[in-house]
């Protein structure tokens, strides 16, 4: 027997046992013959449980979604997935030494099993001793992260009306996804633009003649949602191939919207985009083709902007061939774009991984410059979009109330603490604030300081997943002195905790959600299929139990049933319709029967032009910027007197990209875009990673020419490295990459050759043990996951097994 | 004009009205704030001329029956008279007019934004319903808070209200107002309540 044969028998029988022994924990489980369907959603879109014998065996797309996605059917596997938190866990030597454990244990150490109320009152003392020792302020709970849908589980609200009811925490400031272009655009636009919003598809339809797609991939993307989507975009696409709307996609990779479009695509060197939308609008105004009397009514600025595009500021005009020598795009391909953007109907989608880079606050920024200066805003299937890849942008709102949920309530009093440091950070700067307490820290014209964090308490997301630079991560987490974590699964993040929490499953708990976080077509019944697996309690459960030993009595639950809870957002909903003219059938009818209220879409709704009324009259619809237009130049940012971000949109060399001396090591640049059978990390405990991994290994695509050069084969193992850290990939060698550029996506789950230790070999591919820690500038500091260069060689040592997805070691059973 | 006006003018009688006038050439008289969107009127119960937001503090001139007489300090964009901010380049839109013409609406000034738009002050005279008016603004703003804190920390953590600017915030909150589930008027209570606590 060879020895990765053995391994790979061993692994098989450790399957067994694991199978055997979930069986065994389902043996109250029903006949066969008993069987349910009901009505639930998540983040993958609307859909019926269908249960068998207790068992959930699949899921139903609701009737109404006609594009549902095939993710849908990995949820099953998902539940039952052998690295479920069956019973709270607790870290070996956290339980011994509590606050002083030897931190550096963390993802290394046993784990050690104990009961719900053991769990509980060791959270409660940690939170108690902390806040005790060092006060609220020592708190971290800012829990980003994707968690689930729910307007009752949603765990990281339940964390903060927790922590709130305990006097504060510290918590985060914007998100992963916009974190530049959210706080750029207030100051362009005046409101925060990308999660608004877009102009109808039905517009486009009518009146666009060309799309760009820069950065952006719709079909990839609004597979998922925010709310549960109704995958409109969908039927909006399909209707785009068999119109004569011509379509663009600027993106170093084919993506696959361009491939079933049969668009063109421009391959554009990664971070280049500034410089990119620079010879486009030189073109355009050096050839007169730029629409100065929009410019002149609807925007301030451009007179100052207009030097440095000539060059007349910095002896560099950005001439097209000044920029297809940065962006590796040639001159007339660019000239070719300005005259066709300028001629045409021009509706420029951006996507949000053009401002994931450094100084990413100039890309949004500058595309809408480009905008103003094609002058379609306002107008009908014209302008700019930033939200068309996501959520489903461009749906038509249905005429409906809106879905309260839990709140996270009053934060009582202003403590004292909060004058002394900061009580919320941006969220790419946790590690920094982990490893850099009492130092200052710059965001969007104010200047702050980090608090010095004891106790994190993390659930419904995973930032060993989300965060950049993962060995500077590890190294950042091992400060606090207490890690809680509570989640249904044994991720990284799990792992790398000292007391871990059972969460049960979107399919274990009752809630209630609304369909479209644009279109909000309608209110659905999340109704719990199954009963709670192994211990596992559902994220309501866990906070209200922990609340009373908090000292906090019945102030989180307020005495409430999670269904009383459900029952009431419904009914307030419900109220509002009444006032609509809508009618919706009272609760108990809605909860027992359909399990659904749908709304109607009126006919303004599919005809919505954003920045129409604007347009119409700028006086009285007035932008939020200071002048109350499109602001190409903002003295609010002049003021803040940056380095990082100037005051009109301006290309600077980001940290690492093609261009950089950098490249002469580590000759590749790595973009790490979302994947496309994930949502995140979450899924990749299923079967369906079988459809994308390579080599059980986290696929990274490379360019023909690139992999001739380093011999390596469509199908390799390959190790990923620079100077942050490496990782093992599966090589699909495609040249719907360009060279010169890898892709990774992000949201592989890490798997450290040596458990805990800064500097791991990963074994399955977490892009971010390569990336760059953030942050855009100092205007939004916002992540730069997509700034990162690495070389890659095929790997030639014995291939480790994948322990990704399998629970950690524990000191017994559990 | 209506009966209500007629009986008004009979009451009130010429040097009641002086007294007012002389109150309102001074920019004194009784602060008073508007409870929710009110329509004002070009005479006690007579046509809407504008209306005004939640929030908007008002001189009370006088009171006639069902109606007061209040008097607002605003500004407006040049070519944009209709609209009414509480300060040049400050866009908390206090009210709005629809019939110019009609309006008592005096010039006291002009002045420049940062952004070197001109401004004019104004001052505006008219009428509302006696019960759109509440002595003190902290029990709306109460409210409004409640009402914040319910509705916008579902989805994500609650923004704190100086995250934004006054002018940044309307956009910002009616992009999000329908997903929040909020009614046009506790959407416009809540713009103006952030407003009143954005970042300065």
């Amino acid at each position: 027997m060879s020895k990765v044969s053995r391994r790979k028998f061993l692994k098989a029988s450790a399957a067994t046992v694991a199978a055997v022994s979930a069986a065994k924990a389902q043996s109250v489980t029903g006949p066969v013959l008993e069987r349910a369907t009901k009505t639930s959603a998540n983040h993958w879109g609307a859909f019926y449980t269908n249960v068998q014998g207790g068992r959930l065996v699949s899921l139903t797309p609701y009737v109404r979604d006609a594009y549902p996605t095939p993710m849908l059917q990995a949820f099953p596997d998902r539940v039952y997935a052998n690295n479920r938190i069956k019973y709270p866990m607790v870290r070996e030597g956290f339980l011994k030494d509590r606050g002083n454990s030897d931190t550096t244990l963390r993802g290394g150490d046993r784990f050690v099993r104990v009961s719900w109320q053991q769990a509980l009152d060791l959270v409660a003392q940690e939170i108690q001793r902390v806040k005790k020792e060092y006060g609220v302020g020592a708190i971290y709970a800012g829990s980003y992260g994707w968690q689930d849908v729910g307007q009752l589980n949603n765990p990281v609200v339940l964390l903060q009306r927790l922590m709130k009811l305990n006097g504060g925490f510290v918590g985060g400031i914007g998100d992963w996804s916009t974190g530049a272009g959210q706080v750029i655009m207030p100051h362009v636009v005046g409101t925060l633009e990308v999660y608004e919003q877009q102009t109808s598809w039905e517009s486009i339809q009518e009146n666009t003649q060309l799309i760009v797609l820069w950065g952006a991939d719709p079909l990839h993307n609004n597979q998922i949602g925010w709310a549960p989507p109704d995958h409109y975009s969908y039927g909006a696409i399909e209707k785009l191939k068999r119109s004569k709307i011509e379509v663009i996609s600027i993106d170093p990779r084919q993506t696959d919207t361009a491939r079933y479009l049969g668009a063109q695509t421009i391959a554009v060197r990664p971070n280049t985009d500034v410089a990119l939308m620079l010879g486009i609008a030189h073109t355009l105004y050096s050839e007169k083709r730029h629409d100065q009397a929009f410019l002149n009514k609807y925007t301030v600025g451009f007179d100052k902007f207009l030097p440095y595009l000539l060059g007349k500021t910095d002896g560099v005009p950005k001439t097209a061939e000044w920029a297809a020598k940065i962006s590796g795009v040639g001159a007339d391909t660019i000239k070719g774009l300005a005259r066709k953007m300028a001629a045409k109907r021009t509706m420029l989608m951006g996507g949000w991984s053009i401002q994931r880079q450094h100084h990413g606050e100039q890309v949004h920024w500058m595309l809408v410059t480009l905008a103003a200066m094609l002058g379609d805003i306002g107008l009908p299937g014209g302008g700019f979009g930033l939200s068309y890849h996501f959520d489903n942008g461009g749906s038509a709102t249905a005429h409906a109330p809106g879905l309260p949920g839990i709140t996270s309530g009053d934060t009582s009093g202003g403590a004292a603490w909060l004058a002394k440091s900061a009580k919320a950070v941006p969220v790419a700067l946790v590690a920094d604030m982990l490893l850099n307490p009492g130092q200052p820290f710059d965001f969007n014209g104010q200047r702050n300081t980090f608090p010095d964090i004891k106790l994190v308490y993390w659930t419904g997301g995973n930032p060993f997943s989300h965060n950049t630079n993962r060995n500077r991560f590890i190294e950042a987490w091992q400060k606090p002195q207490t890690i809680i974590v509570q989640d249904p699964f044994w991720t990284a993040t799990a792992k790398f905790a000292d007391i871990v929490l059972p969460a049960s499953t979107t399919f274990e708990r009752d809630d209630i959600a609304q369909v479209g976080s644009y279109s909000r077509t309608s209110i659905i019944a999340m109704k719990k299929a199954i009963e709670p697996l192994y211990e596992s309690k559902s994220d309501y459960e866990i906070f209200a139990a922990l609340a009373p030993k908090m000292g906090l009595g019945q102030k989180f639950s307020e005495g409430k049933t999670p269904l009383a809870w459900i029952r009431s957002f419904y009914d307030e909903a419900r109220k509002q319709a009444v006032g609509m003219n809508l009618t919706m059938p009272e609760f108990d009818t809605f909860w027992n029967g359909k399990g659904v209220v749908e709304f109607p879409i009126p006919a303004e709704s599919r005809k919505f032009v954003r920045y129409a009324a604007f347009r119409e009259d700028p006086i009285v619809n007035a932008l939020g910027t200071p002048s109350g237009k499109i602001e190409i130049y903002s003295k609010t940012i002049e003021g803040f007197k940056y380095d990082d971000c100037p005051p009109h949109p301006t290309w600077m060399e980001p940290a690492e990209w093609l261009g950089s001396a950098k490249a002469g090591q580590y000759p590749l640049h790595l973009t790490s875009p979302h994947p496309k059978y994930r949502l995140h990390s979450q899924l990749g405990n299923t079967w369906i990673r079988g459809w994308y991994e390579v080599g059980e290994r986290e696929p990274v695509w490379i360019n023909p020419v690139d992999a001739k050069t380093r011999g390596i084969s469509n199908g390799d193992v390959v190790r990923l490295f620079n100077d942050r850290g490496q990782t093992l990939a599966g090589a699909i060698v495609t040249d719907k990459i360009m060279p010169g550029v890898v892709s990774m996506a992000e949201g592989g789950w890490y798997d450290p050759a040596e458990p805990g230790k800064v500097g791991s070999l990963c074994k399955h591919g977490d892009v971010n043990t390569l990336t760059l820690e953030g942050g855009t500038s100092k205007l939004a500091q916002g992540n730069i996951a997509q700034t990162a260069l690495v070389q890659v060689e095929k790997y030639t040592g014995e291939l480790p097994d994948v322990t990704a997805f399998d629970p950690p070691k524990t000191t017994g059973r559990g | 004009m209506d009966g209500k006006s007629v009986r008004l003018g009979i009451r009130v009688g010429l040097g009641l009205v002086l007294i007012n006038l002389f109150v309102w050439g001074w920019g004194q008289g009784r602060t008073a704030y508007i409870a929710t969107t009110t329509a004002i009127l070009g005479g006690p119960g007579g046509a809407a001329i504008g209306s005004l937001t939640p929030g908007t503090p008002v001189a009370v001139l006088k009171e006639q029956g069902k109606f007061s007489q209040v008097q607002i300090q605003a500004w407006s964009p040049k070519g944009g008279n209709a609209a009414l901010f509480a300060g040049p380049g400050q866009r908390i839109l206090l009210g709005s007019l629809s019939n110019l013409p009609q309006a008592q609406r005096v010039v006291k000034g002009q002045a420049k934004d940062p952004s070197d738009q001109v401004w004019e002050q104004a001052e505006v005279v008219a009428w509302v319903n006696k019960t759109a008016l509440i002595p003190d603004v902290s029990a709306l703003w109460k409210r409004a808070s409640t009402t914040y804190q319910k509705r916008c920390s579902t989805c994500h953590a609650l923004p704190a209200t100086d995250k934004y600017t006054a002018n940044q915030w309307p956009g910002t909150l009616r992009g999000m107002a329908q997903r929040a589930g909020l009614s046009k008027d506790d959407t416009e209570l809540l713009v103006r309540y952030v407003q009143a606590h954005a970042k300065k």
